[in-house]
């Protein structure tokens, strides 16, 4: 009796910290990079670009991408906004300063891409992340896509 | 007149003190340490000879196999579950660094788990299948709490993997084909490296699942090879060789009586082995390698990527093939350390030393190399040095202790180095800070060498402890036989002790024994070790080597407060009050060991109050402001109201007048004419000599009398040196 009431204690911790639904098993292949190639040494500007299907971004309740350099991506369920702090005034540029970048393009034109202070590597590795966002700019699936290239710290900025 | 030692150990004493040589080789024999030139027989030979498989071998190397699944799976995918769940991939990196902390300490709980219920094989089954369950559950997890949660109990549920898989291998397998079957396993669990990339690798590019679908899928397999276990069985502790052990040392005869030892709980067992030389040493080895080895494999990776820029496949193929290397190295390290073992397992260790060393040499060449390739192989080799550190030093430690006592060292060696491991990544990720990953790669060397150093020197204590664990079942062996023939064991036995404090060694080989209601004296010098003998029998301290047994009982690793309830007190000299209690809270402190029989102890209260009516006047006065005779009557109430079967006293007439003294004495007569038997320790020969038939002297930490009393004062040259001259004179001028 004490066992079985464990085990569904057990079961209802592990249901409740996982969740139940919204989780992906199969990978989402719609989006994929062309461009750079996968771990190059790239130099600035870096252009991140990607073929996507099935994902409008004109329209009606088109969503958007938001790039994530060197950082993690929002949560699931999060807005975009959340990345900035409360006090500060929602914008593109303030997006950028905290590298990431929303677009609704299917490319974005890095400029600037911040050194890794704690790498002391001459050709440092860096990665982006993509993920789709709806119209209100909430993350709404667990699909990511991560690609890596590499800058040499010259070309980095400090 | 016999002394209470040669009643007890005849065969000792007949063969002058040493054991004869012949059951010293049939024990080596039985150890499968005997020696020799011939090399190990052919393990399928063996193994048909034994009517054994290599199915447990195989089935507990799976094990290893699967249990290394979540860990390596995660290492490959940490970006993608980062992304996932929305943090970073340090984030995912300190829930790995708590996985593996939690797997730092599991070994611990599983071993005492093994300890109290037995039944290893299950519980390997069991938690292997624990394991597969969470890493398929790892693909539920939606935040980094659950991950945590997760990722903790894994660490936790593959303790069963270092406490109990090599001491379960080693019970099932007789020596001569120890280390082979210790090299197939951790062949096997090996691959697992190899296998767990290639599966994401696999799982993802083909079958296009997530990272939440890649461990769905090594969940499933790791279940379904973990039922592979499910025919194990545990032998038990020693079939192979404390049991040959002691059939080998056993009297022609045949005549025995199985020994009652009170079992070591798990802390006792802990503290035991770390008073072993070798695993002494071997550990602070595993804590120095520790810092190698885990820091090795984690930034062996970041080395790949950042000095030559290879992607994750490409780091993979590297390692992997490190990794086979390593697995091809084991099968051809297991038949050449067998027959190291066979002949002397101390150059096992050694080459284990080598090992360690030559391993951070090529690690070192392999990070400072400008050539891909051969860095490819250096680091190849790097590997397959760490590879065989594991059968040959497990073979040795799991060879050198107590059968029962396997899956404690085993856990203590992977609590040493997984410490050894923080601190190494720690050291390591400064260096990387300011060096960059070829400088930390490098910087392996500095607790590399150091580590190979210290593993290679326990080789020069692994014979002496072999000896030590033959004299222990030798003498196990000869008390049984000594009990059979219709022998009563003496109520006290210390045999060949040595003691010291830090590196300081104040006993020497010393031997004591103590008849049922006997009463000896126990003189010496200042410092001569009289003090610390008591402090070994009553568990104060703990003795380096030799027994100390209790009607035949070994009682040398129990904790104090046990040998009280066993019927051991000890009244230290001039410290024997709690000098911020009264005498009433003094001798209810003193009956806190009879638990609740609040009247016994009331009882023996008024006993003691009764003989002493000092003490009934300033029963409430505290122990602190009692004369030295006051605290002293306090102090022997101890044995009044305990009534213990052995009585040590310390230092009795220290600082005491006469008729105080006169009067204590007359209670020790009592105590002892009721049955006690009584160990005195005295400066003074007068009085210890006016109270006993049997006598002992100590100096400079060596027994150098054991007889009767009055042969003592015929020893001028062992009382001259220590007491005044003309107290012995004296003493044999009233006798005459």
């Amino acid at each position: 009796m004490r066992r079985t009431a464990v085990a569904v204690a057990l079961a209802a911790i592990a249901c409740g910290l996982t969740g139940c639904s919204g989780l992906q098993f199969v990978e989402d292949q719609r989006l994929s990079f062309t461009s750079p190639a996968d771990s190059k040494l790239t130099q600035l500007p870096v252009t991140l670009s990607w073929t996507m299907k099935d994902f409008a971004t004109t329209g009606s309740g088109a969503g958007s991408f938001a790039v994530f350099i060197d950082r993690a991506p929002i949560k699931v369920g999060h807005n975009i906004r959340s990345v900035l702090a409360k006090n500060v005034a929602f914008s593109e540029q303030q997006l950028e300063q905290q590298n990431v970048y929303v677009t609704k393009d299917t490319k974005v034109v890095l400029t600037l891409v911040p050194r890794i202070r704690y790498d002391k590597a001459v050709r440092q590795r860096h990665t982006a992340t993509v993920i789709l966002l709806d119209d209100d700019g909430t993350r709404r699936t667990e699909s990511a896509w991560i690609r890596s290239f590499d800058l040499d710290a010259k070309g980095s900025a400090s | 007149m016999t002394t209470a030692l040669e009643r007890f150990s005849p065969e000792e004493i007949t063969s002058g003190g040493r054991v004869a040589d012949d059951r010293r080789q049939r024990a080596r024999h039985a150890l499968g340490v005997a020696g020799g030139q011939d090399s190990a027989a052919p393990l399928r030979s063996e193994l048909r000879r034994h009517r054994l498989t290599m199915y447990p071998t195989v089935a507990l190397g799976l094990l290893g196999f699967v249990d290394v699944f979540q860990g390596d799976a995660l290492t490959v995918v940490s970006p993608e579950v980062g992304a996932a769940l929305g943090v970073g991939v340090g984030a995912v990196g300190a829930a790995r660094a708590l996985q593996f902390l939690a797997q730092a300490v599991a070994p611990l709980p599983m071993a005492a788990l093994a300890q109290a219920r037995g039944k290893r094989a299950l519980l390997c089954l069991v938690t292997a299948i624990a394991w597969s369950l969470i890493t398929l559950s790892t693909g539920f997890v939606t935040s980094l709490v659950a991950l945590i949660f997760i990722l903790i109990a894994d660490g936790l549920s593959t303790g069963s993997v270092l406490a109990l898989h090599a001491p379960l291998l080693a019970d099932t397998y007789p020596p001569s084909v120890r280390v082979r079957t210790q090299s197939v396993y951790v062949a096997v669990a090996t691959v697992g490296h190899i296998a767990a990339p290639l599966l994401v690798a696999l799982l993802s590019g083909v079958f296009h699942l997530t990272w939440r679908g890649d461990f769905l899928g090594m969940g499933l397999l790791s279940t379904a090879v973990s039922l592979v276990a499910i025919g194990v069985q545990d032998p038990g502790p020693g079939r192979f060789d404390t049991e040959l052990l002691h059939q080998a040392v056993a009297h022609e005869d045949g005549q025995r009586e199985e020994a009652h030892n009170a079992g070591l709980g798990f802390f006792e067992i802990l503290r035991r082995l770390m008073l072993i030389p070798t695993i002494q040493r071997l550990m602070v080895g595993f804590l120095v390698f520790g810092m190698l080895l885990i820091p090795f494999l984690t930034f062996l990776s970041s080395f790949l990527a950042d000095r030559w820029h290879l992607t994750v496949a490409g780091r993979g193929l590297v390692i992997g093939a490190g990794y086979g290397l390593a697995v091809v190295g084991l099968f051809i390290y297991g038949a050449v350390a067998e027959n190291d073992f066979a002949k002397d397992p101390a150059r096992v260790v050694r080459r284990v030393g080598n090992a360690v060393i030559l391993c951070v040499v090529f690690i070192a060449l392999g990070g400072t190399s400008p050539f891909f390739y051969p860095m490819v192989v250096l680091m190849g080799l790097g590997l397959l040095c760490v590879g065989i550190t594991g059968p040959g030093l497990n073979s040795v430690t799991q060879s050198i202790v107590d059968s029962r006592q396997r899956p404690h060292v085993a856990a203590l060696a992977g609590l040493f180095l997984a410490v050894g491991a923080l601190l190494g990544v720690l050291l390591l990720s400064g260096v990387a800070q300011e060096y960059g990953i070829t400088g930390s790669i490098i910087s392996l060397l500095i607790p590399g060498i150091p580590a190979g150093l210290i593993i290679r020197s326990a080789s020069k204590l692994v014979d002496r402890d072999i000896e030590r664990m033959v004299d222990s079942i030798i003498e196990e062996e000869d008390l049984a036989a000594f009990k059979a023939g219709g022998g009563r064991p003496p109520m006290l036995t210390a045999k060949g002790v040595n003691f010291s404090y830090g590196q300081l060694q104040v006993l020497f080989d010393v031997d004591f024994t103590v008849d049922e209601g006997e009463m000896v004296a126990l003189l010496g010098t200042n410092g001569a070790g009289k003090s610390t003998l008591l402090k070994v029998i009553s568990g104060i301290g703990l003795p380096s080597s030799g027994t100390v047994r209790l009607l035949g009982d070994d009682i040398t690793y129990l904790d104090a407060e046990r040998r009280v309830k066993l019927g051991i007190t000890q009244i230290p000299g001039g410290r024997s009050v709690f000098g911020r209690l009264t005498v009433i809270e003094n001798l209810r402190g003193f009956g806190y060991t009879l638990g609740a029989d609040r009247r016994r102890v009331d009882d023996a209260i008024d006993a003691c109050l009764s003989a002493f009516p000092r003490l009934e006047e300033r029963k409430t006065s505290l122990g602190a402001t009692l004369s030295g005779g006051e605290q002293q009557m306090l102090g022997l109430c101890k044995a009044l109201i305990l009534q213990p079967k052995l009585l040590l006293i310390d230092e009795l007439s220290l600082g005491l007048a006469p008729v105080i003294v006169g009067q204590l004495l007359d209670l020790v007569r009592r105590i002892n004419a009721e049955g006690t038997a009584v160990v005195l320790v005295e400066q003074s020969v007068n009085i210890a000599l006016s109270l006993v038939n049997h006598a002992y002297f100590m100096e400079k930490g060596q027994m150098r009398f054991d007889g009767p009393a009055h042969d003592l004062l015929g020893r001028d040259d062992l009382l001259r040196a220590v007491f005044l001259e003309g107290a012995t004179k004296g003493q044999k001028a009233g006798k005459r």
